[in-house]
């Protein structure tokens, strides 16, 4: 060990070696591009282990995450629908977006008619069937009406092959339609608070960007808006889509980024200014984070082939906790003799750090058990970077030989000493007293603590973007949600089936207000049993009620006679594969899904508001899978909060053996005091300060753990005078409460609660260090 | 679709019914037609109708009367049977006999609703939106004149091929043809601007 370190040429050189491959390695995947992510999805775990769900759900996620919605609103209509032509034109130019639609395609209806036309016969709806069993009379009489009426429709062909007209009414019942949206030359037209609003929607190429894309994408947008905004005053633009958020999310992250990045700096220059009066343990601290950060992102890129925003904002705070090393360091060169050199200064810190980096990355590493990508990417981030920095330190810190000094009257040196005498002057008694005293607080405020999963909670979204969805929500009436139902079987005509049945229930939804909509295949695509139903209701009809009808207008019975034969032959069924295969499916094809053994379709729900009790009401189908994203991860949220728990239990028992082989059961569980009930303490307290607490939390009790855990071996292994080591503990608790309490400043709730936790730990845990003193082999120095 | 035809006609048979009401004025243009549309209150007459489709061995004959208000438009049939539709830009209300009423609103036809929207809009004197979804023509000759109307956008394109009015002093006749050889026509008689009170009847209708 000695003889690898003191060859400080030897073991510089291989530092550079590795930086420069680090360098070069992230440099070309850089310059690859694709390698900075801020996509949310990349962050989320898959929600369930079930292979058909998950396929549902990244179909869903797909479909909506690539929709934009726009609503161009102007006083004056033929100015709004003019407006949204030209935006809509402006905006399709971008080559992100694969589609606009502002105008409706007028063939599509024409399509969906001639595609139906042959099958209008088993096409009926709920309504035509309920009417024909009650005898028809209300389908006569309208179909009469209809003849004679300045409205009619009706010529001799359609006379002939459609009697009563009702295509219109099946083709109608296909499709919800939007209660406050109407069609008017092609424009899909709303009024809202005295504006008439055009709808343009577009998809875009994929449902996730990169951040460079996202960024050229929103500059283009606005120029969009501005231009059509310009030559228009008073127009006014709605807009609501995955992309929005995640533009947002981005923007504020990377301000994040700046702001807890240059935070960070601004304390640490000003801790170490104050304290050393020198820049130089700062140029040390600087090279060891920013050659850490080189080393994760190299690893990172290596592995995942991309690191996430999250990831970079996270992960330099976390690896931030390197300080600590060059802190020791540092203190051990402005307290040691004349004789001192940094080999000596190196060794005596060495088993220190050691320790510290073996459980810091332990730490980090049981980040992992939460099936999180995002975590996952994190701990492997903040690990590397953690390596990085201590191999630098240990590789770097001979390249400066003049020593330093330190400021005797240093604020945080005598308050450090001054703590530290307090403890060490405790007797023996009050010693107990006290850590029996905060037993006692932990065993009582324990229970009491209160947790929510929820992650509606933790989700922030900016407030102009939720006004503007919940009001094109509004003019829509429908709402976009991302609930649906999986329907599974061993056949199509199962699958089908399996559907109208759930459609009985989810009408019922419907009427009683528990849901706005649907979108289901089978409304498209009847069963091949709905199809025979409706063509036996429909036979009926012609046999019963046509030859009258038609002679009271008029129709000689010769030609009657063909066209009750014609209406009552057999007719071949509209199979899946028939739709599939046609444009008519473009908009819900995807809603399909083919498996090996296993046909599976999605039901959109729109507007759910009971998912419980349509979960009730769905209990005799055991094999449809109810699928609320929120409710979902909500879920996974609280499994993995205890999860962690388990795993923050299991953590400290395994530390704990670890340094029972170094000081035995009894000196390893004073070390441990620190740690674990600033841990507690902390769950406590922010518990008792009116948060209820998500797995955030607990993940953070983790770093406390791993960080927490530092003070105490810096401590108990100090070669140097005790008050030097926990001079540097200070510094480096300093350092980290800084880093950490910026990311509770963060406005999203996820990242406050991991601050604010972490803030809060190693406050305590810093506090409490000075047991370890009590674990040392030897009884202290003075 | 197929209402909005019979509003579109309507709509029309109307327009040219007010312009028989001035014949003070010598110059006639569609915004002469539509601008004096606002000018009455209520505008009552007598119809007949006479459809013919291929496949009938003889043309379908009805023939009844009609009020157009500010609240809308109804369309009282008295021959061969009694029915009655109610159109007021918000939704369409028919009844057969004395058979149930039935209701077709935004909901349930959105296309239907919104077109018959534009034409009784148009009543109202705002004939720019007619433009936007008709090609149209209008000649005026000597003391008669003919406007005619070639649908420009789906889905009226699909439903109608020519609308054809005709008249003089007074509107005469309505022409739509669809499909390959059918026609209506409609002839009008009798229109009245007075009363301007609607009656008890007509309220109690317009309230369904």
């Amino acid at each position: 060990m000695r003889s690898k370190f003191t060859t400080g040429k030897a073991s510089l050189i291989a530092w550079l070696c590795l930086m420069i491959v680090a360098f070069v390695w992230t440099a070309s995947a850089v310059s690859e591009g694709d390698w900075l992510r801020s996509n949310i999805f990349n962050l989320l775990p898959a929600s369930d282990y079930d292979e058909l769900k998950e396929r549902a759900t990244r179909v869903v996620e797909g479909e909506l995450g690539a929709q934009l919605l726009f609503l161009v609103g102007h006083a004056d209509q033929p100015t709004a629908k003019r407006s949204a032509e030209r935006f809509g034109e402006e905006l399709g130019t971008h080559r992100l977006i694969a589609s606009v639609t502002t105008r409706i395609d007028r063939d599509r209806f024409t399509n969906i008619a001639s595609f139906y036309f042959p099958y209008r016969r088993q096409m009926l709806s709920d309504e035509q069937l309920a009417g024909i069993a009650e005898g028809a009379d209300q389908i006569v009489r309208d179909a009469t009406a209809m003849m004679y009426s300045p409205l009619a429709a009706g010529n001799s062909d359609s006379l002939a092959r459609d009697p009563f007209f009702l295509l219109s009414g099946s083709l109608t019942a296909l499709q919800p339609s939007s209660r406050r949206l109407r069609l008017d030359g092609n424009y899909l037209l709303a009024e809202q608070n005295g504006l008439n609003y055009v709808l343009v929607t577009a998809r875009m190429v994929a449902p996730t960007l990169s951040i460079e894309e996202q960024e050229d994408f929103a500059v283009h947008l606005d120029q969009a808006m501005t231009d059509a905004s310009g030559s228009e005053p008073g127009l006014d633009f709605q807009r609501t889509g995955f992309f929005f958020y995640a533009h947002a999310g981005t923007q504020s992250a990377k301000k994040e980024v700046s702001i807890i990045g240059l935070g960070s700096l601004l304390g640490l220059l000003l801790l170490v200014l104050l304290t050393f009066r020198s820049l130089r343990p700062l140029a040390l601290i600087v090279l060891t984070i920013l050659s850490g950060c080189l080393f994760a992102l190299a690893i990172t890129l290596a592995v995942f082939g991309f690191v996430h925003l999250f990831t970079l904002v996270f992960g330099a705070s976390l690896i931030g906790v390197s300080v600590d090393y060059s802190f020791h360091y540092a203190a051990e060169d402005a307290f040691g003799d004349e004789n001192w050199t940094p080999q000596k200064g190196l060794r005596h810190i060495f088993m220190g750090i050691t320790l510290g980096l073996l459980t810091s990355v332990l730490a980090y590493l049981a980040l992992t058990v939460a099936p999180f990508p995002g975590l996952q990417q994190l701990a492997l981030f903040s690990s590397a970077g953690l390596i990085g920095a201590y191999l630098t330190l240990l590789c770097c810190c001979s390249i400066w030989r003049r020593r330093l000094s330190i400021d005797d009257r240093s604020v945080f040196l005598r308050a450090a000493g001054r703590y530290l005498e307090i403890w060490r002057a405790m007797k023996f008694r009050n010693r107990y007293l006290l850590v029996g005293a905060l037993a006692l607080m932990i065993a009582t405020g324990f229970p009491m603590i209160e947790a929510n999963d929820d992650v509606s909670v933790l989700q922030s979204q900016p407030e102009n973007l939720k006004r503007q969805e919940a009001m094109i929500r509004e003019v829509l009436g429908v709402d976009p949600g991302n609930s649906f139902l999986l329907a599974s079987a061993s056949s199509d005509e199962e699958v089908l089936q399996l559907e109208e049945s759930l459609r009985v229930i989810l009408d019922d939804k419907i009427e009683a207000g528990g849901l706005l909509d649907y979108q289901a295949v089978s409304r498209w695509v009847p069963s091949r049993a709905r199809q025979a139903q409706s063509l036996a209701g429909y036979s009926k009809l012609i046999s019963n009620r046509l030859p009258a009808y038609f002679e009271s207008l008029g129709v000689s019975g010769e030609k009657t006679a063909d066209v009750v034969t014609d209406l009552t032959r057999e007719s071949r069924p509209l199979e899946i594969d028939d739709w599939l295969e046609h444009p008519v499916s473009d908009q819900f094809r995807s809603l399909w899904l083919d498996g090996e053994n296993v046909s599976a379709s999605i039901i959109l729900l729109y507007g759910l508001n009971d998912t419980v009790g349509l979960m009730e009401a769905l209990t005799d189908f055991p094999s449809v899978v109810v699928a609320n994203k929120a409710r979902d991860m909500s879920n996974l949220f609280g499994r993995y909060r205890i999860r962690v728990t388990w795993v923050l239990a299991a953590a400290y028992a395994i530390i704990l053996l670890g340094l029972a082989t170094r000081y035995g059961l009894r000196r390893a569980a004073v070390l441990l005091i620190p740690p674990v009930f600033a841990g507690a303490l902390g769950l406590i307290i922010i518990s008792g300060l009116g948060n209820s607490l998500n797995l955030f939390n607990f993940l953070a009790i983790i770093l406390v753990l791993g960080i927490g855990i530092d003070f105490t071996l810096f401590l108990a292994e100090a070669h140097a005078e005790l008050h030097v080591t926990m001079f540097a503990i200070t510094l480096s608790a300093l350092t980290t409460m800084i880093s950490f309490g910026l990311l509770s400043l963060s406005s999203t709730y996820a990242v406050h609660s991991f601050g604010l936790t972490v803030l809060i730990g190693i406050a305590l845990a810093y506090l409490l260090a000075p047991i370890a003193v009590f674990a040392r082999r030897e009884s202290p120095a003075r | 679709m197929r209402l909005s035809r019979g509003l579109l006609i309507l709509a029309l048979i109307l327009a040219g019914a007010s312009v028989a009401d001035d014949p003070d004025d010598s110059e006639l243009t569609l915004e002469v037609v539509t601008e004096r549309l606002s000018k009455f209150a209520v505008l009552r007459g007598r119809y007949t109708q006479t459809r013919k489709i291929a496949l009938l061995s003889r043309p379908l004959d009805s023939g009844g009367r009609f009020v157009l208000s500010d609240r809308g438009l109804q369309w009282q049939q008295e021959e061969p049977f009694k029915s009655v539709l109610v159109a007021d830009g918000e939704q369409l209300l028919q009844q057969m006999a004395d058979g149930p009423v039935t209701r077709i609103d935004d909901a349930t036809q959105p296309m239907v609703v919104s077109i018959s929207r534009i034409f009784l809009d148009m009543f109202r004197g705002r004939h720019g939106d007619l433009e936007e979804s008709f090609a149209v023509r209008f000649e005026p000759d000597n003391d008669a004149w003919e406007i005619g109307l070639t649908p420009t956008s789906y889905p009226l394109s699909e439903a109608i091929r020519q609308i054809t009015l005709k008249g003089r002093i007074h509107i005469e006749q309505v022409s739509v043809a669809s499909g390959a050889s059918d026609e209506m026509t409609i002839s009008f008689l009798d229109l009245q601007t007075r009363p301007e009170q609607l009656t008890e009847h007509e309220i109690e209708i317009y309230d369904w």
